[in-house]
């Protein structure tokens, strides 16, 4: 397993201050996790970028591994494209403990790409950037009429849907068919 | 004789010496006019009504020969009309008086909502003070339109100042059809002066001339310049504009844009002209089709139209709920505009359940559904195609395009309607139906038709507007545009589409309204009335008797009739006593009458029992069931003042209030009388 570890300067543990000692609350070290994607590569990451995500945070909220454990156990997100996962935890180091500015322009560009960061972040449950990647789709048929909708969205018409709905109902009851007659011809 | 109006002068209630904190949870019991008409009370009663902060959506302000100020306030509008003194010139200042002031109070959504109408004195106060006084109590935001008809106002700029605060959007008319003159410049051009800051201005046919050009308003700090049919417009003077936005329409093709101009300007601009402008939309007339080379001529345009349309977004393989969530950061338009591309984006619309608070279907050769979303109305219209014939049937194929148009009452803004041609084969009446199906169950419809044009039959319409519990069905409203010479005369072909449309209906729905409709005996009043209905409206109906009433099976019935015999009326509750009607909870019939009702003959023999009640006095009979029915009757009764002696009338004068004299030296007497008696609201069980 190849790895590489991704951690930003912002996710450094921050540098003690020049207050009083006894003034300042007790430094409490950042902690770190690690991901990967459907390519292995790991990426580290701070428990403070991780919020965004609801469903990593849940993980990791009971979790409290040391440093060591962690590494030791990169959580696994095989079914996100490691390019994907890549873009989802730079966009959380870059929000971490930030308010989320209402237009993102970090979003990326190509159509192929946003369709799988849509499936990503609604995977790990990514509020923010699920309501600005849902925005992104939006804006894409702004002002276009229903014929231009379909085309850029790829929707079948009506006739393909229905053409659609026939061929699976056939296919289903072929292959229902094919079950029971292999299901009699073990019975035999 | 009974008399209908309540002496409240002998009530009194000390309401100022309520605690502070007390008196606006009084005022927030209370209906609107109420409300309203305490403010005028004294100042602090105004300032009171002003702190109540009324949730105002919008404020309307039309300046014209009969000022019209329109608040709306939730589903709820309240209109003032001011009633001017009508002078040579036809001019209104601010400092003039009004004679009085009608006061309308109507609900948009309410079904069965009883239109408020009352007439109030002029308060004293000037034209310019009932503007401030209004405004005071609407505008704690800016949400205020003023229509200024230039022509019919005479208006100099510190008094607009003083009295127009906070206009966030300026309209300022001119007469199409006519030449403005010197007057119109200087009214439009003291408008001008006034509110070119941080506001919305939309010009109507606005003639620029030599000392009246568009640099007048060019340099203001506007938000949106908008222009509907400008005349002697230059292109070069949009150079000269500061606003955000810049929208003209209707140039017409005297007035032709050249293209050339036009690509000097975006020459201009691409070397940083128009800094402010964010969005400019141009249309005009013209007879030949834009040569795109002459427009783009050294601009280096990019096509961004064919970059789109190859970029490609797998929308069907999302799942269900983020296709919902991408739904759902859409506009209101682009949504509906969503449901027609295919039978599943359609289904998927209507489980985002838009909250749709009424739909008109409009039936006619260009058949339109209007929803209105809160403050935003979206106007879909199926326009046919000019060599497409007319709509005859609704089960036939039509070649027609959309226009999908919005308008924000909020803000008055509009955005730019989308035109454009369907291809997929639909029959008018699919088309419809699918529209209509994004309206949740509990939307109100209403449906206005034109019987000449269309053939309504009656399993189309069940087909294509299942399970429609509340319709309104208006023969009158198309007359009114096309051909009102025919309202004595509808035809049999009228007579059949109307009762198609009431056969198709009537089985399933809950309310029903119909304006002015015509009918025969094969369906008649009575009919109608003997259905289950829980409400039935009927404005001018044609053959009432009012032996049709007694067998009504109605709950709510409310009539609005031409003229009614008070004979007729007292045999109504004889029978009513009877037991005829035992489902019925509530009536009103409303006539128009030019003499004063003989309520003697009304009450005759009914033992009609007289109570007071609320401050109103009303009358209550019994029926042979022991149920009681209270009889309210609601005139704006007038008395004949000015056929008394000179010596009396003095003396009535003499015990009125300053301002009350003040007002009625302002009167002018009016003849008509309303006439009204029904079953109030509630029907009482012994």
């Amino acid at each position: 397993m190849s790895s590489t570890e991704q951690g930003t300067s912002s996710a450094a543990p921050a540098e003690p201050t020049t207050a009083p000692e006894s003034a300042a609350a007790p430094e409490v070290p950042e902690s770190f996790y690690y991901v990967h994607g459907k390519d292995k590569v790991v990426h580290k990451v701070s428990a403070g970028a991780l919020q965004h995500s609801a469903l990593i945070h849940g993980m990791i909220s009971n979790l409290g591994y040391t440093e060591e454990q962690a590494k030791a156990n990169p959580f696994p997100f095989e079914n996100i494209d490691g390019d994907i996962l890549q873009m989802v935890v730079d966009w959380c180091n870059q929000h971490k403990g930030k308010p989320t500015p209402p237009e993102d322009t970090n979003l990326p560009k190509q159509k192929e790409k946003l369709f799988d960061l849509v499936l990503a972040v609604n995977y790990l449950e990514i509020k923010e950037l699920l309501t600005y990647c849902c925005k992104q789709v939006a804006m894409m048929v702004k002002g276009k009429s229903p014929e231009e909708i379909r085309e850029i969205w790829m929707i079948p018409t009506d006739a393909e849907d229905e053409a659609a709905e026939k061929e699976a109902k056939k296919r289903a009851g072929k292959e229902a068919a094919g079950e029971t007659a292999a299901a009699a011809g073990d019975a035999k | 004789m009974p008399s209908f109006f309540t002496d409240m002068t002998d009530q009194r209630f000390p309401f100022r010496r309520l605690p502070d904190d007390l008196c606006p949870v009084v005022l927030k019991t209370m209906d609107l006019p109420e409300i309203m008409a305490y403010s005028f009370v004294s100042k602090k009663s105004h300032s009171m009504v002003t702190a109540l902060r009324l949730p105002v959506s919008l404020v309307q302000i039309t300046m014209k020969t009969r000022p019209v100020i329109v608040a709306y306030i939730g589903g709820t509008n309240m209109k003032f009309d001011l009633n001017m003194h009508e002078n040579n010139g036809r001019m209104v200042n601010l400092n003039d008086l009004p004679v009085n002031v009608n006061v309308t109070c109507n609900h948009n959504m309410a079904v069965g909502f009883r239109e408020i109408s009352l007439t109030w004195s002029n308060q004293g106060m000037r034209l310019g003070e009932w503007v401030q006084h209004l405004c005071s109590i609407f505008h704690y935001e800016r949400c205020s339109i003023a229509d200024f008809h230039v022509r019919e106002i005479e208006m100099s700029v510190l008094s607009l100042q003083n009295t127009f605060t906070q206009i966030l959007s300026v309209n300022i008319i001119f007469r199409q059809e006519e030449e403005a003159n010197k007057h119109d410049i200087l009214s439009a051009q003291n408008i001008l002066k006034v509110f070119l800051n941080n506001t919305y201005v939309r010009l109507h046919h606005i003639p620029f001339q030599q000392h009246f050009s568009i640099q007048h308003i060019a340099m203001g700090n506007l938000i949106e310049l908008y222009m509907c049919s400008p005349r002697n417009f230059r292109v070069d003077d949009l150079l000269t504009i500061n606003a955000e936005r810049v929208v003209i329409l209707g140039i017409s093709i005297q007035y032709q844009i050249s293209l050339h101009d036009m690509n000097r300007f975006f020459n201009l601009w691409k070397k940083g002209s128009n800094r402010n402008l964010k969005e400019l939309v141009m249309s005009w007339d013209t007879e030949t089709i834009p040569d795109w080379k002459i427009l783009l001529k050294g601009l280096q345009a990019t096509d961004v139209g064919a970059e789109m349309t190859q970029s490609r977004f797998p929308f069907q393989r999302l799942p269900y709920d983020l296709r919902s969530e991408v739904l759902k950061t859409m506009e209101l338009h682009e949504i509906i505009i969503y449901s027609l591309v295919s039978k599943k984006a359609c289904s998927m619309v209507k489980t985002l359940c838009l909250p749709i608070t009424s739909a008109r279907v409009t039936m006619w050769s260009h058949p339109s559904v209007l929803f209105q979303i809160g403050s935003i109305s979206i106007n879909v219209i199926l326009s046919l195609l000019k060599d497409a014939g007319s709509i005859t049937r609704l089960e036939n194929v039509h070649r027609f395009y959309f226009d999908i148009s919005t308008t924000d009452k909020t803000t008055y803004g509009s955005k730019l309607p989308l035109v454009f041609r369907p291809k997929q084969i639909m029959t008018l009446g699919q088309w419809i139906q699918r529209i209509c199906s994004i309206a949740h169950n509990d939307t109100t419809y209403s449906v206005a038709v034109i019987m000449e044009k269309i053939e309504f039959e009656v399993e189309s319409l069940r087909n294509i507007f299942p399970k429609i519990r509340n319709i309104e069905i208006n023969y009158l409203e198309h007359l009114h545009y096309h051909n009102r010479h025919r309202l004595d005369l509808p035809n049999e072909k009228d007579i059949a589409s109307f009762q198609n449309v009431l056969k198709a209906f009537l089985p399933s729905v809950e309310k029903l309204t119909l304006q002015c409709g015509p009918l025969l005996d094969n369906l008649s009043i009575q009919q109608i009335g003997m259905t289950n209905l829980k409400e039935l409206k009927m404005y001018s109906p044609r053959n009432l008797r009012v032996e049709d009433l007694f067998t009504f099976n109605v709950n709510n019935c409310f009539i609005e009739a031409s003229e009614i015999s008070l004979r007729d009326l007292n045999r109504f509750f004889k029978l009513w006593i009877k037991g005829s009607n035992p489902k019925m909870k509530k009536l009103n019939i409303c006539w128009y009458t030019n003499t004063i009702p003989e309520w003697n003959v009304l009450f005759k023999g009914l033992k009609a029992e007289e109570v007071e009640e609320e401050g109103s006095r009303k009358y209550v009979i019994q029926n042979c069931r022991k149920v009681c029915a209270k009889i309210e009757c609601m005139t704006t009764q007038r008395f004949p003042l000015h056929r008394l002696s000179d010596d009396l009338r003095s003396e009535v004068l003499k015990i009125m209030e300053l301002h009350e004299i003040i007002a009625y030296s302002f009167v002018s007497v009016e003849s008509s009388h309303k006439g009204s008696v029904g079953f109030p609201e509630s029907t009482l069980r012994e």
